[in-house]
Parts: C-alpha cells; sequence; structure tokens
C-alpha cells in the first residue's frame, strides 16, 4: 500500500469520526421513550460503532505508517487530481445555473466542455454530439417520460 | 407453486413486458460490453425509466440488464483484452488468446452459449430455491429481521480487502439513512433547520453519485481514453461449431453451478465465480495444460459461472432482503424505489407474488433473449466499442444529472448526486466500498423499524437477540466472519509488508 493510501486512511478516519462524535452529542440531545428505542438512540448506537471503527482504523494506519509523514503532498499526484476536480467543478456549475439558463442551452455547453476536459479533440464533431445528444435527452425526458426539465432563458 | 410460475409466464410474454425485457437484456451487453460501466451503472442509468413502469415489468427489464451485462463483460475481454464487468476478468485469459488467433467470433459465441448455459442453471435454481427459502423465512421475527440486516452489512463488508474500511461504508451508510423525519416519533434528525433534508437522502441520487457519477470523475482523471482496442476486427463465424459444443457442455455446466453457489452466498459474486470455475474446469479437464492458449472450455467455465451467480444472488435479494452482490444491492435500492419490499412476505401477499413469479419466469425467459441477442451484437460488437470514453463519460454525467433531477423534479437530487459522486470517488480511490453505504442506506430503516418492534415487545431485554435462535444464530456468524476477516486481512498485510 502507498503511503498517500495510508495518510488518506488516517484522515478520513478522523473525519468519519469527528462527524460521529458531533452527530452522538447531537443524537443525545433528542428525547428518551420509555419503551422501544427513542429517535436518538439508533443514530447513538450507529456513531458510538462508528467511533470505535475510526479508532481501530487510526491505530492500524499509525502502526503501518511507522513515522512516515501523514501529510503527502509529495507522492501525490495533482496533475490527475486537478482533472477529476476541473470536471466535479464543471458539474456544479451545471447545477448552479441549469434552473436560470435551462437544459437545453446548459446542457450542450456542459457536454462540449466535458468532451474537451477528458480530451476529445475533434471540436466539430464534439459540437455536433453536444448539441444533438441535448436535444435527443431533453425531448426524451419531457415527452416520453414527463418530467419537466428546466426551460431557463427558453421559458 | 406451478400456477404462479405458469402465471409469471403469461405475465413475461405479453408483449410489452417482453419489450422490455429484450430492451434490458441489450442495453445490458451493450453496458456490460464498455470497459468502466458495470451492470450497477445500468441499473442506475435506466431508473428514471422504470418509475414509468409497472413494478413487474420494470424488475423484469432490471434482470435482462443484469444477466446480459454479465455476458457483455466477455465481449471486451475477448476483443479487447479488458474485461468489460470484473465478472468477466477469468474469460480474458482464454477469450483473447483465441481471438489472437482469428476466431473473434468462436470465442464470442462459446462465451454467448456458456453464459446462456449458465444463465439457464441459475434460473432454474432460482425458480426452484426461491420460494422454499422464502417459507424459511416467513417464520423470522423483529429480533430476527434486525440480526439478519447487521448480517448482511457484515458479510458485505467483510467481502473487502479491509473489513474495517467496509464496515466503516457500512456504518456510514446506516447513519445517513437516519437523516430526515424519523419514523417513529416524527421528530426531524440531522437536519440543521434545512427544510430539504427533512424527507432524508433520497436513494436514487445517492445511487446515482457513488456508483454513477464517482466512475466518471474516476475516468477524467485518468485521461479518459482506453488503450489497446483493436476495434476495426472481422469477428468472423458466431455460432460455435459442434465439436465447440461439445468441448464446452462439460465446463459450462459446472460453472453454471459454481457460480449459483457463489451467488447465494451474499456479498460475493461473478468476480470470485469465475476464476473458481476456471480452476476447477483446469483441474478436472484432461488437457488442462491447454488452459490459457484460448481453448472452448477455458472460456466457458468463466461465463457460464458468472451468469450462474446472476439468479443465485438474487435468492438472499429477494427471500431475504439481503444482496448477493453489489449489482444486487443497487437492485435492492430499486426496489426500494418503486415501494417494493423485498423479504419472505413477497411470496405470499397477492401484488408480490405477481413480481416474483414474474421474475423467475422472466430469468428463465431472458436467458434466451440473452442467447439470440449476444449471438447478435457479437457481430456489431466492434462497432460499439469503438464508441470512445472521451465522448460516452459526458454523456454519462448528463443521464447521471437528469436521472437525479427526474426523481422528484428537484435540483436538490442534483445537488446530493454530485455530493455523493466526490465521495464516491474518494471512496473507490482510497478503495472504500460503496456496496456497503448503499446497504446500510437501504437496511438503515428496516434494522431500526425491527430493533424498535423487537425491544418494545420484550419490554427493553436486549437479550431478546440472543434467546431468539434465529437472531442468535445471524449475530453469532456476523461475529465469526468480521472476527475472520479481520485475522485475514491482518495475515495478508503481514505478507504483503514482507514481501
Amino acid at each position: 500500500m502507498k503511503n498517500t493510501e495510508k495518510a488518506a486512511d488516517f484522515w478520513i478516519a478522523v473525519a468519519v469520526m469527528a462527524v460521529s462524535i458531533f452527530l452522538y452529542s447531537n443524537a443525545s440531545k433528542m428525547p428518551k421513550s420509555a419503551r422501544g428505542i427513542g429517535p436518538g438512540d439508533y443514530p447513538r448506537i450507529i456513531c458510538a460503532v462508528l467511533i470505535v471503527l475510526c479508532t481501530i482504523q487510526i491505530i492500524r494506519t499509525l502502526i503501518e505508517c511507522k513515522g512516515l509523514p501523514l501529510i503527502d503532498f509529495k507522492n501525490t499526484n495533482v496533475r490527475y487530481l486537478v482533472r477529476a476536480f476541473a470536471m466535479i467543478l464543471l458539474s456544479w456549475l451545471y447545477y448552479t445555473f441549469l434552473k436560470k439558463v435551462g437544459f437545453l442551452v446548459l446542457t450542450p455547453v456542459f457536454l462540449f466542455a466535458s468532451f474537451m476536459l477528458f480530451g476529445y479533440r475533434k471540436w466539430i464533431r464534439g459540437a455536433i454530439y453536444s448539441v444533438a445528444f441535448s436535444t435527443a435527452v431533453y425531448f426524451l425526458f419531457v415527452k416520453v417520460f414527463l418530467v419537466l426539465l428546466p426551460k431557463g432563458i427558453l421559458g | 407453486m406451478i400456477q404462479n410460475l405458469i402465471a409469471g409466464f403469461a405475465n413475461v410474454f405479453r408483449p410489452f413486458t417482453f419489450l422490455m425485457m429484450s430492451f434490458g437484456t441489450l442495453v445490458g451487453v451493450v453496458i456490460g460490453a464498455l470497459p468502466g460501466l458495470s451492470g450497477s451503472t445500468g441499473i442506475i442509468l435506466m431508473l428514471p425509466l422504470i418509475y414509468k413502469l409497472d413494478s413487474d415489468v420494470a424488475l423484469v427489464m432490471l434482470c435482462g440488464l443484469f444477466c446480459g451485462s454479465m455476458y457483455g463483460g466477455s465481449i471486451s475481454a475477448i476483443l479487447l483484452n479488458t474485461p468489460g464487468t470484473p465478472s468477466a476478468t477469468a474469460t480474458l485469459l482464454d477469450g483473447y488468446p483465441m481471438n489472437k488467433k482469428g476466431n473473434a467470433g468462436r470465442a464470442l459465441g462459446i462465451s454467448a452459449v456458456s453464459s446462456f448455459i449458465g444463465g439457464l442453471i441459475s434460473a432454474i435454481c432460482l425458480a426452484l430455491l426461491a420460494p422454499q427459502l422464502a417459507k424459511v423465512a416467513l417464520s423470522f421475527t423483529s429480533p430476527d429481521f434486525f440480526a439478519l440486516s447487521i448480517f448482511g452489512l457484515s458479510i458485505m463488508a467483510s467481502t473487502d480487502k479491509n473489513v474495517v474500511k467496509g464496515l466503516i461504508a457500512g456504518f456510514a451508510g446506516l447513519l445517513i439513512s437516519t437523516v430526515g423525519v424519523d419514523g417513529v416519533a416524527g421528530l426531524d434528525r440531522f437536519t440543521f433547520g434545512n427544510y430539504k433534508l427533512m424527507r432524508g437522502f433520497q436513494l436514487l441520487p445517492v445511487l446515482i453519485g457513488v456508483f454513477a457519477l464517482s466512475e466518471v470523475f474516476l475516468i477524467v482523471q485518468k485521461g479518459g481514453e482506453r488503450e489497446g482496442a483493436q476495434r476495426d476486427q472481422y469477428v468472423g463465424r458466431v455460432f460455435p461449431k459442434s465439436d465447440d459444443l461439445k468441448a464446452l457442455l462439460g465446463s459450462a455446466v459446472i460453472g453454471g453451478l459454481i457460480g449459483v453457489f457463489i451467488g447465494i452466498i451474499p456479498g460475493t459474486g461473478g468476480a470470485i465465480s469465475c476464476f473458481l470455475a476456471y480452476q476447477v474446469a483446469k483441474k478436472l479437464s484432461k488437457h488442462p495444460d491447454d488452459f490459457g492458449s484460448g481453448i472452448p472450455e477455458g472460456i466457458a467455465a468463466p461465463e457460464a459461472s458468472n451468469n450462474g451467480t446472476t439468479g443465485g444472488a438474487l435468492i438472499p435479494m429477494l427471500c431475504l432482503g439481503v444482496p448477493g452482490d453489489t449489482v444486487t444491492s443497487v437492485m435492492l435500492g430499486a426496489l426500494t424505489l418503486i415501494g417494493v419490499k423485498p423479504g419472505p412476505q413477497l411470496f405470499v401477499n397477492p401484488d408480490g407474488v405477481k413480481i416474483v413469479y414474474a421474475i423467475l419466469a422472466g430469468m428463465i425467459v431472458i436467458q434466451f433473449v440473452m442467447l439470440i441477442v449476444g449471438l447478435a451484437m457479437a457481430k456489431v460488437s466492434p462497432f460499439v466499442l469503438r464508441v470512445p470514453q472521451t465522448v460516452l463519460m459526458p454523456i454519462i454525467a448528463v443521464l447521471c444529472v437528469v436521472g437525479a433531477y427526474s426523481n422528484s423534479n428537484n435540483l436538490f437530487d442534483v445537488l446530493i448526486a454530485i455530493i455523493f459522486g466526490i465521495v464516491g470517488f474518494f471512496m473507490k480511490k482510497f478503495h472504500y466500498p460503496g456496496a456497503p453505504l448503499v446497504l446500510g442506506i437501504v437496511l438503515g430503516p428496516i434494522a431500526e423499524e425491527n430493533l424498535n418492534r423487537a425491544l418494545i415487545v420484550s419490554k427493553n431485554d436486549w437479550t431478546t437477540f440472543l434467546t431468539h435462535p434465529i437472531s442468535c444464530t445471524f449475530l453469532v456468524i456476523s461475529i465469526i466472519i468480521i472476527i475472520y476477516s479481520i485475522i485475514k486481512n491482518i495475515h495478508d498485510s503481514r505478507k504483503e509488508q514482507a514481501l
């Protein structure tokens, strides 16, 4: 196992543990039930198990790391991660502007940008695919599945 | 049972049901053939469509997709030396060498016929075993169902290389299922004033995020394009000659039976069974040294075996609500989405009987459809594989967004899908399994309801889970499985360090 993954395991376990502790304390404030379980009891049990599991994972990674740094930027291939984050950012922008701009206008733009991000370099074909696919999906979902996709500026 | 099965066949042969079943099988073959897309992704992309269908039609279509994707995985294994799905990994050992000898069509034909034999064996076993297991499960009480949920979760988590990671994913899923208005007291849990969270995290956007969108994020990171593809090749004659049929029959039957057995064990699946079947066929063969050089038996055993797991995996899912593998855990989610609650009650209530026997009959018919579709698709498969991943993945991203949105015509579900896409991306990147997370979300409310009911009946006596023999057995087996997996993990990691 690479050190990057061990470091990630450590920090993921720390994060999950922190969330579990926070939710455990939140659930503790919920009302109790005289018989059966109250609304907070079930999440508290789950949080407690998660805290134990995360503790095991933290101890395990610390033993396996044996003094290696737990923040390992050297071995992290940032170039590859940038592409993934760019796609995530693109998806988020698509979600943010979908209602305002509308599906039929925004989807070809999103698709074309994604093609380029993935490394597709046939510009004209990419533009044709983007428009054709967006139109096909729009009519399939609106006319056949009766899903009201956002019309945006065309509405 | 026979009468119900006949009614099931009548249902399956209704023109619309048959059409949708064939459509599902075709989509499954195409999706399975495309590396990077699995049966679970295919089912997720089809979920917006199943809302518009009757439950029985929708489920038969999903079963077709499940079986089709199992066969489809072999197409790219044979033509590209890249398995379309993990279940087809063993197929390339002999499939690709046979292709390299100029017999691509022969290899694809052997794969289609073997998948048919394995699938048919599994469908017959499903029709025979599922109603019997359901009869046993009808005697289960609340403590048993609670323990069964824990059993399902622990067995799914323990199949991972690191059992602790699997358990963290599973329990995180249980915790996610608690968000929203609590079913018992009607109190808001973990909504933090956001009214959109009052209905909790909807399963469809979560599934889309964890399994489909995360795959897009992961593939863009790798650069998109596949390597080593030979997409313009000549396929040739597809239907196997009589010599090949004779050669493959024994291995296919053995592979099919192994597949059914492995499929029934929750948390396993085609990826494990294909290698097991390959090894068994090799040991039983009169010419074991020829394995790996491109012989029919080397394709038949793994292909029959991975299709054998389909019916096997459906047995625990339908009878107990515990999925057999990742695809059936997604199918379990799909069932929940259309309001079908899997479990023994499904085999006794009239609506459930209609659905269940449509599935049992459908699984048999699907194998014949898959054989025809598979043989036909083998001819055109090089064209399908010409679709570049750089075009396919952005299209899938759009389908994910539209699919999430169509859940309730709500953009908030798109946001949830993106968030869980990011979660799924990191889970895949750092080897946290997605199946236990989804299973936790699906089983969470069932576990809570039965835990509450069991404690009310027993007057808050927690020993009730140990005094009921069935629940006690499930809990003991769960603990044994987890301890065994932890010991195995430690052993494996020491071995890894020593190397």
